[in-house]
């Protein structure tokens, strides 16, 4: 369901209710959390700070503005909660490199519709799926130990006979591929 | 399209692409990171470009990975709003529903996973927490008090609570959470005590203890925030500084046990208590107002005014957490100690008796300060070497306890001294009143771990006696400069004890403010005889009260 389909949205002045608010994280959280890793959070915190922004939205939900996109809100609230991460003091930083993030703040810009919709989201998951399903069993090895077994670089490279540096780029060039997937199977959607 | 074999590819990616890779693996290095700044400030289209790929690299991510996936990140959500929102009735209808599991964007079969992974994050192990919370609340039908169980993961472990604990919930809210010992705390959850001491060991290796009445969330592994009351951050030298955040100021605990608490007037107070160390305070998020306290030294801070001035260390604040960290759990019924006079506020006490250890057995004599037959003043016995100290013999059952004596407020230019009795339930057999006894004695009594009170032993002003039926021990303590917290050990005939209710053979003495020019107890009465102060009969005690007790002669 898009915002612009929410019933939220006609429902002006209406405190969002607990029902759709569940509703909204759960369409939601997916592309909320990518939202907050394309700004450069430390992937080990992107789930921290995701769900430090819903518990704010949650505890704030009364300054919810019906007419507005909730993902557009959280957005914001998610935005706010990273460049808080960059101001604040911390010896355990949850960001990668403080001036990437700066800049990556800086052009993403006050709007994050741009961001794309929940149902882009949808899509690009259904994409993501069909394309890991497509690639070759040698590739689906990889990735089923790099990530699923979240193996190491150097005990993959033995797993595969390679040395590290050709592993990774391996990793990278099968990356590349699944995403040259993606953007073929998406681009009618895009184009339309 | 389908993709091809890409590990059969020999095409090398673009070195930016290897730069952008480097980034969302986190492996960049600091020559990387300013020649992917570089690039990004070329064209804000690099930006972009950049950002499409760490949102691939994490819907990815979400996609393969068990603890990224949507039920782990729904259970982990599901076990944050437990910590934050515990109160709000908006649980008891969020959790079911959180907990049905759309399969429309989950899963890919082939690569689900086999078995799920334990790594670095915490919300695997929350995940787990959060199914037990739900076992737990559907068995107690979403009690408003929830327990959260032990698991393995989190920022921190709850790994010690007084006996006297009492958790709380937010400031003017009902409910509360329940920490079981061992759990692990997440990230953003918040520890709230009403009373009694809890310890928390961080996973980056500082430990915090907690007194309540208080308020601590904990952010990271290094990381808290004290919204009220008072922790005690004990980093030991090597360890991972530990950053304490509080309204207005932070401050960085580096190789040492400092205090901080939260003052009435939007005032801190930041103690560093141990010999060595430092502690770097900062005021709001301007890092350039800072200050740095050294060993023995406090600063007073205010909110909105920043850093203040120095002033003198109160160890006794913390007491509490000393004798948590020292493994004491719970405070004597048995003793009680009422001192009429004192002018101290209502949550310090100038003595606490605290039963350390039930089931002592000496193996080879134990050298002490004070037995009955050897009452020597302090300032003689610290001359003493130890062998040459009267001893506990071999073979001997007895109880410890710990007395703790607080800084007295009483005013020099009256030349006051201060009184007060404590009677045991059995005779006394010794006292361990100097640092050299006590730390002996540490090893017959149970493992100290180091960083419990420093402050150990009384000072040589200060005096000890037994009273002449044996049970009663007579202080006199000289007023003191705020430094003076100190501790001391007193050996007690062997009993057993039974469980937390009226004591017997329990006495109240009655303590006095003397003049300056009273006789010197030191060691012995003058006239041997037990204290001239009639005892009141024995009190029941349900349990540890705190102190003082507000009584007037």
């Amino acid at each position: 369901m898009e915002d612009g389909d929410n019933p939220l949205k006609t429902a002006a002045s209406s405190v969002l209710s607990n029902e759709q608010f569940v509703d909204l994280v759960r369409e939601h959280q997916s592309g909320l959390r990518s939202f907050i890793r394309s700004l450069g959070v430390d992937p080990m915190w992107v789930d921290d700070l995701a769900q430090e922004a819903l518990v704010i939205a949650y505890e704030r939900r009364g300054d919810y503005e019906t007419g507005l996109s909730f993902r557009n809100w959280v957005w914001g609230i998610a935005r706010h909660c990273v460049l808080n991460e960059r101001r604040k003091f911390a010896r355990r930083s949850r960001i990668l490199n403080e001036n990437v993030t700066d800049i990556l703040l800086a052009t993403s810009g006050d709007s994050p519709e741009a961001e794309g919709s929940s149902d882009e989201d949808k899509l690009r998951a259904a994409a993501l799926k069909a394309c890991l399903e497509a690639i070759p069993q040698r590739s689906r090895d990889l990735l089923r130990l790099r990530y699923e077994e979240e193996m190491k670089s150097t005990e993959l490279a033995e797993e595969f006979n390679m040395n590290p540096p050709a592993l990774r780029k391996a990793l990278e060039r099968i990356r590349h591929s699944i995403r040259d997937c993606m953007e073929a199977r998406l681009s009618p959607v895009a184009n339309r | 399209m389908n993709p091809a074999d890409p590990t059969m590819n020999p095409s090398p990616p673009e070195p930016i692409e290897a730069l952008i890779n480097g980034f969302i693996e986190g492996n960049l290095d600091e020559a990387g990171h300013a020649r992917l700044i570089a690039w990004l400030a070329l064209d804000p289209a690099n930006a972009g470009k950049l950002r499409g790929d760490l949102a691939f690299a994490d819907l990815l991510e979400q996609t393969l990975i068990a603890h990224r996936s949507r039920p782990a990140f729904i259970d982990g959500l599901q076990t944050r709003f437990h910590a934050e929102a515990t109160a709000d009735e908006f649980l008891e209808d969020l959790l079911p529903r959180l907990r049905e599991v759309d399969e429309r964007l989950c899963g890919i079969p082939s690569f689900q996973p086999r078995v799920i992974r334990f790594p670095v994050r915490w919300s695997v192990g929350i995940g787990l927490a959060a199914a037990a919370a739900l076992t737990v609340a559907a068995l107690f039908g979403f009690s408003r008090n929830p327990v959260v169980p032990a698991n393995s993961r989190g920022v921190a472990k709850l790994t010690q609570t007084s006996s006297d604990i009492v958790w709380s919930g937010p400031d003017g809210k009902p409910g509360s959470i329940e920490w079981e010992l061992g759990s692990a705390i997440p990230a953003g959850a918040s520890i709230r005590l009403e009373s009694g001491t809890a310890k928390l060991d961080l996973a980056d290796g500082g430990i915090l203890t907690l007194e309540g009445p208080a308020d601590l969330q904990l952010e990271s592994p290094s990381e808290a925030r004290l919204v009220k009351g008072n922790v005690l951050a004990t980093v030991s030298p090597g360890v991972t500084p530990v950053t304490i955040h509080a309204p207005g100021m932070h401050f960085e605990v580096d190789g040492s046990t400092t205090g901080v608490r939260t003052l009435e007037g939007d005032k801190l107070e930041a103690s560093v208590l141990s010999e060595t160390g430092k502690v770097t305070a900062m005021a709001g998020e301007n890092t350039e107002s800072k200050k740095a306290i050294g060993p023995k030294e406090a600063l007073l801070t205010h909110a909105e005014e920043g850093l203040k001035e120095l002033v003198p260390v109160d160890p006794a604040t913390y007491r509490n957490h000393f004798n948590l960290l020292a493994g004491i759990t719970s405070h004597s019924p048995e003793v009680a100690v009422e001192i009429p006079e004192q002018q101290l506020p209502s949550t310090r006490a100038p003595i606490v008796v605290a039963l350390e250890n039930d089931r002592v057995e000496t193996k080879s004599p134990v050298p002490v300060d004070i037995t009955p037959s050897h009452a020597l003043p302090l300032s003689h016995t610290r001359n003493l070497s130890l062998p040459n100290r009267p001893a506990l013999t071999a073979g001997t059952k007895m109880r410890a306890y710990v007395v703790d004596v607080g800084p007295l407020p009483l005013d020099p230019k009256k030349n006051q001294a201060e009184e007060a009795f404590i009677q045991f339930d059995k005779r006394i057999l010794g006292i361990a009143a100097t640092p050299d006894t006590m730390n002996n004695s540490d090893a017959v009594v149970g493992p100290q771990p180091a960083d419990a009170n420093p402050l150990r032993g009384l000072p040589e002003g200060d005096a000890l006696s037994i009273g002449a039926d044996g049970r009663t021990l007579r202080i006199r303590l000289k007023e003191g400069d705020r430094r003076s917290l100190a501790s001391f050990r007193v050996f007690v005939q062997d009993q057993a004890i039974s469980a937390p209710g009226p004591a017997t053979g329990t006495a109240w003495a009655t303590p006095r403010v003397l003049p300056r020019e009273s006789p010197d107890l030191t060691g012995k009465d003058p006239d041997g005889r037990a204290p001239t102060k009639p005892v009141p009969p024995p009190k029941p005690q349900p349990g540890f009260r705190p102190l003082p007790l507000p009584l007037k002669n």
